[in-house]
């Protein structure tokens, strides 16, 4: 990387560094319930060692039971749909593409209304959510590839089809579903929130998206290459299917446990990776880091709003598409003049 | 060092593309395929680079086996030049040809220093100096070319396979793409490239190969191998072969065309 290019990145990656850090130590402070940094501190400590409890037994319940979770679960689940957006840009060679789009979301969805409806835990569906994604982006994968004489339009096809034959699925599922109990739980799940969330939750969804993330921030060079043409890729040393079996099945789990997590979170994947490459360029070791970072500031500021600018709480997917969609509709405008940069 | 091709037959489905090809390169030449429309010359370059594994045959560089070679070590032993083209992602220059340089590393490599030495070299031994922090996407079609080339080069092999690569480019691109590449044949590079203006062959190269309906028609220098009659043969139309500057050069005209005109 040139100096200057690379000290560019580096202030980059240092702001949004500490301006992750700064917006989860206020999103920990801010709520209905205030918490102050010393308390939040010694309530930390106290789970390590003796602490003088000089705070109430309702501010420890707040604090492990729902702000932490919630905030947690925030910026993980940010950061791994922006890295999975990004990664499926590269892999399907379209800037346009997201986990929406290719099916991964609509996959997911589906599997974990199933895994609702059959009173599976919290685990089994995130596992069915994360299986359905799965053969959704397989299934519109291996369609885009029959429809060689034009890829993008392929995918596009693809994508909508799959992804329509499993909206009608969890459609088919709600129908289904105990309208008393169940009906509203896959509802408000398929809006997408982060409330209610446990410290179980942010643990496995923790350790489940770092499994997805570090391959993906280790082969993050070798992304670039999967994004020129498959014989050019190989002409270099690229083993290409493997490869890139290997980014889609990373960033499948990551945007399946984020939804099995949080719900449907629309246009992250999308927008961030983006916003990212205005910044950054499209190199991928430059573009992951910082579209991972980005994605949890985004997600930690969206979740605030949702949950402290209105007396009932908006959910999370709501307003992400309110913000993203009239992005995504300026990027098509200005795709050509803008990312060509 | 050589590659040698022997015995090697292609098939799409029932349909025969290449029908029992042989012959070899002799290294630091410049070599020219020639060949009409639907000869077998992309064919015969996918066997090469393994983009087509399923043949029968051989292909080796200095007696191994290609095929017995993993892909990056075959990336070691080959690079493929394709025509330029635009990227969906605008990487820079210096990232497109920094690519080339992973064949060394390990799974999770990421280009250090040297590599980033290696792929300015590269660049520079191309003539695009100053060029690293362009956009790929926005510099010429000739420039994106030349970054190819200085890609190939970065990936440190010593054969270079370019299939039509001044096709899309005007005439005075043409004439310096080709030109830099035969310098790198000065360097130990053996590049093998295919083309549909025998007069490029005749400016260029070391040899010529002719390929007709899947066999090799012809292997020898270019003033022997582009005769008037294997040129009609091949393209189906009268060609005649001109002498220049007292016999020195030669010139290919469609002798046909002109006088239907």
């Amino acid at each position: 990387m040139e100096t200057q290019s690379r000290n560019n990145y580096r202030t980059i990656i240092l702001t949004l560094t500490i301006s992750l850090i700064a917006l989860f130590l206020i999103s920990l402070v801010l709520g209905r319930y205030h918490l102050t940094l010393s308390e939040i501190g010694r309530l930390i400590l106290s789970r390590f060692t003796d602490v003088e409890q000089t705070w109430p037994d309702s501010a420890e319940a707040i604090f492990f039971n729902v702000r932490l979770p919630r905030v947690g679960l925030a910026v993980l689940v940010g950061a791994a749909l922006s890295v999975s957006g990004a990664a499926y840009q590269g892999m399907f060679r379209n800037p346009l593409v997201s986990s929406d789009i290719v099916g991964a979301s609509s996959g997911a969805a589906f599997g974990a209304a199933l895994g609702i409806l059959l009173g599976a835990a919290g685990s089994m569906i995130s596992l069915s959510a994360f299986l359905f994604s799965s053969l959704s982006v397989a299934l519109v994968y291996m369609i885009s590839r029959i429809l060689r004489q034009n890829q993008v339009l392929g995918l596009v096809l693809s994508g909508i089809m799959i992804g329509s034959i499993f909206n009608a699925g969890t459609s088919f599922l709600k129908l289904m579903a105990d309208p008393n109990d169940q009906l509203p739980q896959i509802t408000f799940w398929l809006m997408g929130s982060l409330n209610g969330k446990t410290l179980n939750e942010l643990f496995y969804g923790s350790i489940l998206i770092l499994i997805g993330l570090l391959p993906l921030m280790g082969l993050r060079w070798k992304m670039n290459l999967l994004t020129m043409d498959e014989k050019e890729a190989q002409s270099m040393g690229i083993a290409v299917g493997p490869l890139r079996l290997i980014v889609i099945v990373c960033a499948t789990l990551l945007t399946a446990t984020s939804i099995a997590v949080s719900g449907m979170i629309g246009w992250v994947s999308l927008v961030i990776p983006h916003f990212s490459r205005l910044l950054v360029g499209s190199d991928f070791r430059r573009l992951l880091p910082t579209s991972m970072l980005m994605g949890s500031c985004f997600l930690l500021i969206v979740d605030n709003i949702s949950r402290l600018a209105f007396t009932a709480e908006i959910p999370l997917g709501i307003l992400t598409s309110l913000v993203g969609a009239p992005f995504y509709l300026y990027l098509l405008l200005s795709r050509r003049s803008r990312m060509n940069i | 060092m050589s590659l040698e091709i022997s015995d090697l037959h292609f098939s799409y489905g029932e349909r025969k593309v290449l029908d029992g090809v042989s012959f070899g390169l002799k290294e630091g030449s410049f070599v020219c395929l020639l060949g009409a429309n639907g000869s077998g010359k992309s064919t015969l370059f996918s066997c090469i680079l393994q983009f087509l594994p399923n043949y029968d045959g051989s292909i080796k560089i200095n007696d191994t086996e290609l095929s017995s070679l993993s892909t990056k070590e075959r990336a070691k032993q080959i690079a493929y030049i394709p025509q330029s083209h635009i990227p969906v992602f605008n990487f820079t220059c210096l990232e497109v040809v920094l690519m080339a340089t992973q064949s060394n590393g390990s799974i999770f490599y990421i280009p250090d220093e040297e590599a980033e030495a290696v792929a300015r070299d590269a660049l520079y031994r191309v003539g695009l100096e100053g060029f690293e922090e362009r956009g790929y996407a926005r510099i010429s079609g000739g420039e994106r070319q030349l970054v190819l080339i200085a890609r190939a080069l970065a990936q440190g092999s010593k054969y270079l396979i370019m299939d039509e690569p001044t096709s899309s480019l005007d005439y005075g691109n043409q004439m310096r793409i080709l030109s830099m590449v035969r310098k790198l044949t000065g360097d130990g590079y053996t590049v093998f490239l295919s083309t549909h203006h025998p007069d490029q062959a005749l400016l260029f190269s070391d040899e010529v190969l002719l390929l007709h309906e899947g066999k090799i028609m012809q292997q020898g220098r270019a003033d022997e191998v582009l005769s008037s009659e294997n040129l009609s043969l091949i393209y189906g139309l009268n060609v005649e072969l001109v002498p220049l500057m007292g016999g020195k050069m030669f010139t290919c005209i469609p002798t046909q065309v002109l006088k239907e005109s």
